[in-house]
């Protein structure tokens, strides 16, 4: 656990702050404990994490009821599948929130099978500009520190950052909506959660 | 996709923005660029954030719901995972087929583990080998167990997928006019696997098939190896069931 806990301690910010170290991740402790099937440990991981995993999907999803669906697949599937969470490999946040994420991708993409293309671009003017997402985080110390740090990338590489994120577009329907070459949306993809990540001091 | 474009790919890939149809080309890659499997990790986690910053609670019913199907619902039993090491922990030379060929020091006697070498070249042998040792220590599946031997040597057997890489460290070389000797074994019998004389104390083995044993040896035999074990193995690993 000493391993684990080394992990979290964040560098000196970039910007002369000096970030508090971390103690390792409580979910991660939690998740362990989930994994040899102990439910009360699985009720106060629920209640940590929930409002991360409905808020990711329904920013992603933008639908209540098919958000609200997705979060209960991913918060049973993070019950089933317990047992797969290795600290190694990082903290129990990251494993349970790029499940979230991903599912929901997973749904947008396959409603978008059968959607008309245009109709899908033509829907992204309509979307909520990605400036949004500033505007409508809760002023919490976690949710400060990433505005933060978003702001520390070139306006570029946040507008296409928060496109394929939040937007939930492959990087090759950003390029076609930005009108930009594919390898220049890849680099600001990279470099921005490069640049991000450094801001933030994540290590996995 | 030509191998600098999928190097390009970390941040995409990170977000979920890689199309479907090239996500496996991508992990396929992952498998043999150690660098780039760090740094999705890394980047993975960075975004795993920007879950964070849009937390939003839960609609009220929905907790319910799920703590009572959770009562009733099984998980997938354990996979009996043993201690892991983590990726940055590995030795760089892995991404370094150069390196590789240097340190290589395993000679698989052909048709024994069901692998034959006299056809590529000594560079293509190496890069392949590299490859198939990275494949397996990046296997998101793979299981590691690392003991520490007698003398002070450190032995790790990483398996994943049927196959399996033997590394140990600070080994002594075998007694002149002998050398170690690999073993795949099981209740009363072993197979020989190859033949290894670490010259810089470090021993480094891709077994390619695994052909239902329980346990990897290592023992000390005559120069030219033995047909069955004629010394107590110096280190034996259990296999994963």
């Amino acid at each position: 656990m000493v391993v684990a806990a080394a992990r979290h301690l964040k560098p000196v910010g970039t910007a002369g702050q000096v970030d508090v170290a971390r103690s390792a991740d409580p979910l991660d402790a939690l998740l362990l404990r989930v994994a040899r099937g102990d439910t009360d440990a699985y009720e106060r991981l629920f209640d940590l994490v929930s409002g991360q995993v409905f808020g990711v999907i329904r920013r992603v999803l933008r639908d209540p009821a098919q958000s609200e669906e997705v979060a209960q697949e991913v918060l049973l599937e993070v019950w089933r599948s317990a047992t797969r969470f290795d600290t190694t490999r990082g903290s129990a946040t990251a494993w349970i929130l790029t499940m979230a994420h991903r599912r929901a991708i997973d749904r947008v993409r396959s409603a978008q099978a059968s959607a008309d293309r245009e109709e899908r671009i033509a829907q992204q003017e309509r979307d909520v500009p990605y400036d949004d997402v500033a505007e409508r985080v809760e002023t919490r110390l976690e949710q400060q520190q990433v505005r933060r740090c978003m702001s520390s990338l070139t306006e570029l590489q946040r507008e296409s950052v928060s496109m394929a994120y939040y937007g939930g577009y492959t990087y090759r329907e950003v390029a076609e909506l930005l009108a930009v070459p594919l390898g220049t949306v890849k680099t600001r993809l990279r470099d921005g959660l490069i640049r991000l990540r450094d801001c933030l001091g994540v290590l996995a | 996709m030509s191998r600098p474009d999928l190097h390009m790919l970390t941040g995409a890939y990170a977000l979920n923005a890689v199309p479907h149809e090239e996500e496996g080309e991508f992990v396929a890659h992952l498998s043999t660029c150690a660098a780039c499997a760090l740094e999705v990790a890394e980047l993975e986690a960075t975004a795993a954030r920007l879950a964070g910053a849009v937390a939003e609670a839960a609609p009220a019913e929905l907790r319910g719901r799920v703590l009572t199907t959770v009562a009733t619902t099984r998980q997938e039993r354990p996979r009996g995972r043993l201690a892991a090491l983590a990726p940055e922990s590995w030795p760089t030379w892995l991404s370094s087929p150069a390196t590789m060929a240097a340190a290589l020091l395993l000679v698989v006697s052909i048709g024994l583990a069901g692998v034959s070498w006299t056809q590529h070249s000594q560079a293509q042998r190496s890069e392949a080998l590299a490859r198939s040792i990275t494949a397996v220590i990046a296997d998101p599946g793979q299981r590691t167990v690392t003991k520490q031997l007698a003398g002070g040597a450190t032995g790790t057997l990483v398996t994943a997928g049927g196959h399996a890489v033997l590394l140990v460290n600070d080994m002594a070389p075998a007694p002149s006019g002998h050398t170690y000797q690999l073993w795949l074994m099981a209740p009363g019998k072993a197979q020989p696997v190859g033949l290894a004389s670490p010259k810089t104390g470090t021993l480094q083995a891709y077994l390619d098939t695994l052909d239902g044993a329980a346990q990897v040896g290592v023992t000390v035999e005559p120069s030219g190896g033995s047909r069955q074990p004629t010394t107590t193995p110096v280190m034996v690993f259990d296999l994963p069931a």
